[in-house]
Parts: C-alpha cells; sequence; structure tokens
C-alpha cells in the first residue's frame, strides 16, 4: 500500500503524497516531539522533513524502504532544530507543559522531571537511538537501519544514553531531593 | 498509584508521554509546500542504457559532426595559427571500464550514484572483471599483479566491518564506522596527498574474533573476515563520499602480500579520481 503511494508520488501524484503525509505523519511527529521535546520545534521539523522528502522522492530508489529513508531526514532535521534551539534557551520551559498531556501513572512528577533533565542533557543522536530502540521498539539492528549508522555505533549510543539516564535516577535517588520517601 | 523505580520501565513511560498525531495545520502546510515546489530531477545514468543505443547515438550524432564539417569547410577560411587548439575530453568522450583497461587511460565510472573519472595508473596493467553488483553501486578492478580495488558509492555496505548483520544503505562517517566496528586494528588516519578530492584511509586488520564465514543478512556489497588486512579509502565526493578498499587474502585466497604493491598502486588510483 505504502510503496503504491510512494510510487505515484515519485510521478509527482501532490494527492498520492498526501496520503502518504496522512499515513506516517502522526509517526513522524511522535518521533521528532521525543527527540526534540518541544512541540513547535517537532511541528517544524516535521514540515520540513516532508517537503524534503517530496522534492528528494525521484530519487529513492527502493519503494519499500521509504519509512528508513524518511525517518533519517527527520532525524538529521531534528539534528539541525536541536542546535538551533540550544541558543534559545527559554524554550526549556516551554515544554513541560506538552510533556504533561498525558501523564503516565508510572511517572512520579519527580522521576519526570529528572528524565526530562537527564534527557536534555543527551546528545540529539544518543536521544534519537533511545526513541528509535525504547519508543518506536525496534532493535538495535533495526535502529542502525533507520538511522543509517553502523550497528556498532548504535550499541554504543543506546548503552552510553541508557546509562546516562539511569545514572541520572540513580543519583538523584541519593539526593536529599528524594526523601520525602524516608519516615517523617 | 502504582510506583515503579526500574530505569527501564521509567524511561519507556517517559517516552509514551507528549504528542502522537500530526496537527493539521502542520499536514496543510506541507501540501502547501508540495504544490508550490517542484520535485528534484533525477539525472540519468552517465553510463548510457545499452551499447546498442550508445553506438546508434554516437553515430548519428558523427554523421551530424562530420556532415556539418564538410558544410563548413567549404565556406570558411581559417587563419593560419602555430599550433593547433587542443580540446579537453567531455565526459561523453571517455570511455567505459570494460574487459582490459590499458594503463594511462581515463575512465568514466559508469552508473554511480556520484559519477567520477579515474585514470589506469601507468606503472602497471590492470584488468577489469565486469563485477558490478547492487545495481551498479561496485566497480571492480582487478589489477594483473594481484589483489583486488573495490570502489562502492557507498550502498549495501556492511554495518559493522568485523561483525556484519545487515547492510547500510549510505555510506557512514568512516572514521566512526571503524571505531564502531569493534575488533578490527586501525591505524592512524592518513590524509592522502596529490588528490583534487578530499580522500583519507586507514589499515585495517580483522582481529581474532571478528566474521570467520556464513550468510549476512542484507548481502552487503563486501564482507571481511577474521585475519584480512585491508586499505579503506574515504574519497569525498561533492556532499557526499565514496569508498574504497584494497583486497589481498581476502579475495579469491590470494595472500595479504599483495598489498605491498597493490597499496600503493591503489593510492596512485584514487589520486586520479576527478568529479564534476
Amino acid at each position: 500500500m505504502l510503496a503504491t503511494l510512494v510510487d505515484r508520488a515519485q510521478k509527482g501524484d501532490e494527492e498520492a503524497f498526501a496520503a502518504l503525509t496522512q499515513a506516517v505523519g502522526d509517526r513522524c511527529m511522535a518521533i521528532a516531539y521525543r527527540i526534540l521535546r518541544d512541540a513547535g520545534l517537532a511541528e517544524d521539523a516535521v514540515q520540513t522533513a516532508l517537503t524534503t522528502a517530496w522534492r528528494e522522492l525521484p530519487s529513492l530508489r527502493d519503494h519499500d524502504r521509504f519509512e528508513p529513508w524518511l525517518h533519517r531526514m527527520l532525524v538529521n532535521v531534528c539534528y539541525g532544530e536541536a542546535k538551533r534551539r540550544r541558543r534559545v534557551s527559554a524554550n526549556v520551559l516551554a515544554m513541560v507543559p506538552d510533556a504533561l498531556q498525558t501523564p503516565d501513572a508510572t511517572l512520579t512528577v519527580h522521576d519526570r522531571d529528572q528524565l526530562e533533565r537527564g534527557f536534555r542533557r543527551l546528545s540529539p543522536e544518543q536521544r534519537a537511538v533511545l526513541v528509535f530502540h525504547h519508543y518506536l521498539g525496534l532493535t538495535i539492528a533495526e535502529v542502525a537501519d533507520h538511522l543509517g549508522i553502523p550497528l556498532g555505533t548504535a550499541k554504543s549510543r543506546v548503552r552510553y544514553a541508557t546509562a546516562a539516564l539511569r545514572g541520572a535516577l540513580e543519583a538523584d535517588a541519593r539526593t536529599p531531593v528524594n526523601s520525602k520517601e524516608r519516615p517523617a | 498509584m502504582s510506583v515503579t523505580h526500574d530505569p527501564d520501565r521509567l524511561l519507556q513511560a517517559f517516552l509514551e508521554e507528549g504528542p502522537d498525531v500530526m496537527p493539521d495545520r502542520v499536514f496543510i502546510a506541507i501540501q502547501d509546500d508540495v504544490h508550490r515546489l517542484r520535485q528534484r530531477t533525477v539525472r540519468g545514468p552517465w553510463r548510457l542504457p545499452t551499447m546498442r543505443t550508445f553506438l546508434a547515438s554516437a553515430a548519428v550524432i558523427a554523421i551530424v559532426v562530420a556532415g556539418a564539417g564538410v558544410f563548413f569547410a567549404s565556406r570558411v577560411v581559417f587563419p593560419p595559427t602555430g599550433t593547433e587548439p587542443t580540446a579537453s575530453p567531455s565526459v561523453a568522450d571517455l570511455p567505459e571500464p570494460e574487459g582490459v583497461l590499458d594503463p594511462g587511460v581515463t575512465y568514466d565510472s559508469g552508473s554511480f550514484t556520484h559519477p567520477f573519472a579515474f585514470t589506469v595508473p601507468a606503472t602497471a596493467g590492470t584488468r577489469f572483471n565486469e563485477d558490478i553488483w547492487e545495481g551498479s553501486h561496485t566497480l571492480r578492478l582487478r589489477p594483473q599483479t594481484g589483489g583486488a580495488i573495490t570502489i562502492h558509492d557507498g550502498q549495501g555496505l556492511p554495518n559493522d566491518l568485523c561483525d556484519p548483520t545487515g547492510a547500510l544503505p549510505d555510506l557512514p562517517n568512516v572514521e566512526e564506522w571503524l571505531a564502531g566496528s569493534v575488533g578490527l586494528t586501525v591505524s592512524p588516519m592518513v590524509q592522502l596527498t596529490g588528490s583534487t578530492l578530499s580522500v583519507r584511509y586507514w589499515d585495517i586488520e580483522l582481529g581474532p574474533d571478528c566474521y570467520a564465514g556464513g550468510d549476512v543478512p542484507g548481502s552487503p556489497a563486501i564482507v571481511f573476515s577474521t585475519g584480512e588486512h585491508h586499505r579503506l579509502y574515504e574519497v569525498q565526493v561533492g556532499s557526499d563520499a565514496m569508498l574504497v578498499a584494497t583486497w589481498g587474502r581476502g579475495y579469491q585466497g590470494e595472500g595479504d602480500n599483495v598489498l605491498d604493491s597493490l597499496n600503493p598502486l591503489t593510492d596512485e588510483l584514487v589520486r586520479s579520481f576527478t568529479s564534476e
């Protein structure tokens, strides 16, 4: 189904590309938001990636690889957005309400805050592997394929990023901030 | 409310939060862009589709040029000059690499993603075996002095050089690729001088725990084996890169001792690369 739409869109069919956009847009939005942690930037990234995909679509040789191809493009756009965002520190506060839109009972507010801080300390490349591995549920080999990076690089990025987040949570557990769990 | 302290579960729950629907305004903005922007035109392969088509086109061009020459020669008187003008050869004039390649001759790259031209080193005869795999993304040259040189436009290379489990869609940053392939012994990077393109290379040795046979999913264009030595070149072509690899023991059982002569020969070959 997707390959048929890609084939038609590759020949300049705008309606087919609109259908493709509907089919893959939500997932792109989810990925971009989770890498950038900012809904506005994520929207910009999705628009840029899909517009670029339209322009570059004739160069895609294997129609079955449209999504990995698009994801790689999206992630590269996210890297660029993330670099630009570093210069706009005010955005940091604007992200918290987005993150609380659908709170998960598993997370305490405190855990969420620590994870948010830990996540922000990761590079965009490390965030991307975590999103593809833990959120999309891809294997490390699939993550490497989608991101166009060597398997060893994907493995090391997942390992480092996971360790860094665990460290953030565990370090926090040893600080007085977590003392609410102690008897009063 | 149940609270977990399993970091993986917390991370997963954390990532589950947040928007996962593309807003309509983004969809509309994309459609506006699509309507406004034209798709990029993909240039056809440098190599013409068939030799028959090529010869037919060449014959037509030759007849037109010859006819025009005869027509104008009867009307135009050229002023006497001391030297004949030298025409620089265009891409279309270059021969394609087929059969035996002659030393000193410049060939085009065929239908590579990033077309380039190369000149066979004048110091050694080079035989080209018509192996172009993966939809014309690999060119293999076999010097008569032994071993092989493979040139790749980046597609279908193994995701890990020591422990391949699949193929990559594009050539990664080679330095990062080597660093991520645990089990290799890698020489310091060398910047190749005397080339019009930016070229750097590494000599690698595959350690005892590296790949030792069996099918690799995705059928990468190259697979190295434990104990082998290779020289890997990263050649910058425009904004992208190609990979060149030398093969001694890994090529039909020949010994790695051929690399002593093959690597300098490949240096010379890579120096000759030119791109549009």
